[in-house]
């Protein structure tokens, strides 16, 4: 899967000697674009390569969605398989100089996907809280685990409640891992604009959980 | 407790983790003189800390080393899928095609006007024969003309 280069030596050298052929393997690994064509012209290994690279970042951010590790792990296969045939559209539509933006359309697809599916099933509030033991938690009392567990279970489901843009945001910079860069080119905006969308998220989360804490204390 | 103005988007940019190391110089500073904005630090590191979801467990990282092989399996599955409907519809289209070809004639046959056919077959010899062996001025009508035209000469 290297890239070759190769040097040909047809030429005589200074001293009069032909050059030997020389071919230089370069060591660095394919990126994405050229992993996916290498799949669509019938290299099969680079489909694994290509989908290992992003599974782990797709799945943590699919699993916001879906509270069952089945339905994350079918979402993420999902998306996968949809930013293939994608690439093999654009391909056939606009030519084979055409660029492809495998890592933006997979997220893309993912976000849409887990989304949709939070939709279809009405599991909003059924977010994978099911998980919220095995969370860092502080060290401490089983009384501060309790209140680190209230406090997660309302800022994730208060996540899943933000406006759509500062989800998506938030969400592929927290669970997919992306730079402001990556959710720009996903989400078709400025890396700036991904800076405020996230900005507002966070502000957003913390006067939720603000407001959450004060209530308990006077209570 | 808000933190100051001027150190708010700071703080904001410490949360996103896309502080330039001078600011965070700038930041720290300021943070370890301000209990305000130290509050506010650790509030947003909270937020986040809450909204993330926990690590991937065991048997999902083990079903993620899976999901390549899976994946690749379904990418062929859903191959076979759409060869077949190209199939399919290639084949119903071949057959439509071939119906088409076979009762096109018989369609334009139907479609022709039954008198301009009429008229095309009738005129045989034998019939141009009888039309010109008819007397033209045999009949009541004729006899009517002439009867009149008679009256006029006398």
């Amino acid at each position: 899967m290297a890239p070759k280069a190769m040097i040909d030596g047809s030429a005589s050298s200074k001293c009069g000697l032909p050059l030997r052929v020389v071919e230089i393997v370069a060591e660095q690994p394919l990126d994405d674009d050229e992993l996916c064509r290498a799949f669509l012209e019938g290299e099969e290994a680079a489909f694994g390569e290509l989908v290992r690279r992003h599974q782990s970042r797709v799945y943590g951010l699919v699993r916001r969605y879906a509270p069952e590790p089945e339905d994350a792990r079918d979402l993420t296969q999902r998306a996968f398989l949809k930013a293939f045939q994608a690439a093999r559209r654009a391909l056939s539509r606009f030519g084979p100089s055409h660029s492809i933006a495998f890592q933006a359309w997979v997220f893309r697809i993912a976000v849409n996907l887990g989304k949709n599916h939070a939709r279809q099933e009405k599991r909003w509030k059924k977010a994978p809280l099911a998980d919220l033991e095995a969370n860092r938690r502080p060290e401490g009392s089983a009384l501060d685990a309790l209140v680190w567990a209230e406090g997660s279970k309302l800022v994730r489901a208060a996540v899943l409640h933000l406006p759509r843009r500062q989800r998506e945001v938030f969400t592929l910079r927290v669970d997919g891992e992306l730079s402001f860069g990556e959710v720009g080119s996903v989400l078709g905006m400025s890396e700036n604009s991904a800076k405020v969308h996230f900005h507002y998220a966070i502000k957003r989360l913390r006067l939720i959980l603000a407001a959450h804490l004060e209530k308990d204390e006077t209570s | 407790m808000s933190a100051c103005v001027d150190f708010e988007p700071l703080l904001l940019q410490r949360a996103s983790q896309i502080l330039t190391p001078e600011d965070s110089v700038l930041l720290e500073k300021h943070l370890a003189g301000c209990a305000r904005c130290a509050a506010e630090a650790e509030a947003f590191a909270q937020t986040l800390s809450l909204a993330k979801l926990p690590p991937l467990s065991v048997p999902e990282r083990m079903s993620l080393q899976a999901l390549a092989l899976s994946a690749l399996a379904a990418w062929y599955r859903a191959e076979r899928g759409r060869r077949l409907i190209r199939r399919a519809a290639f084949g119903l289209t071949t057959a439509a095609a071939l119906a088409t070809v076979a009762i096109m004639p018989s369609l334009v046959r139907k479609e022709r006007p039954r008198t301009h056919v009429s008229q095309m077959e009738d005129p045989t010899l034998a019939a141009l024969e009888s039309w010109g062996a008819e007397d033209p001025l045999a009949g009541p009508l004729a006899d009517s003309i002439l009867g009149g035209m008679d009256a006029l000469d006398d």
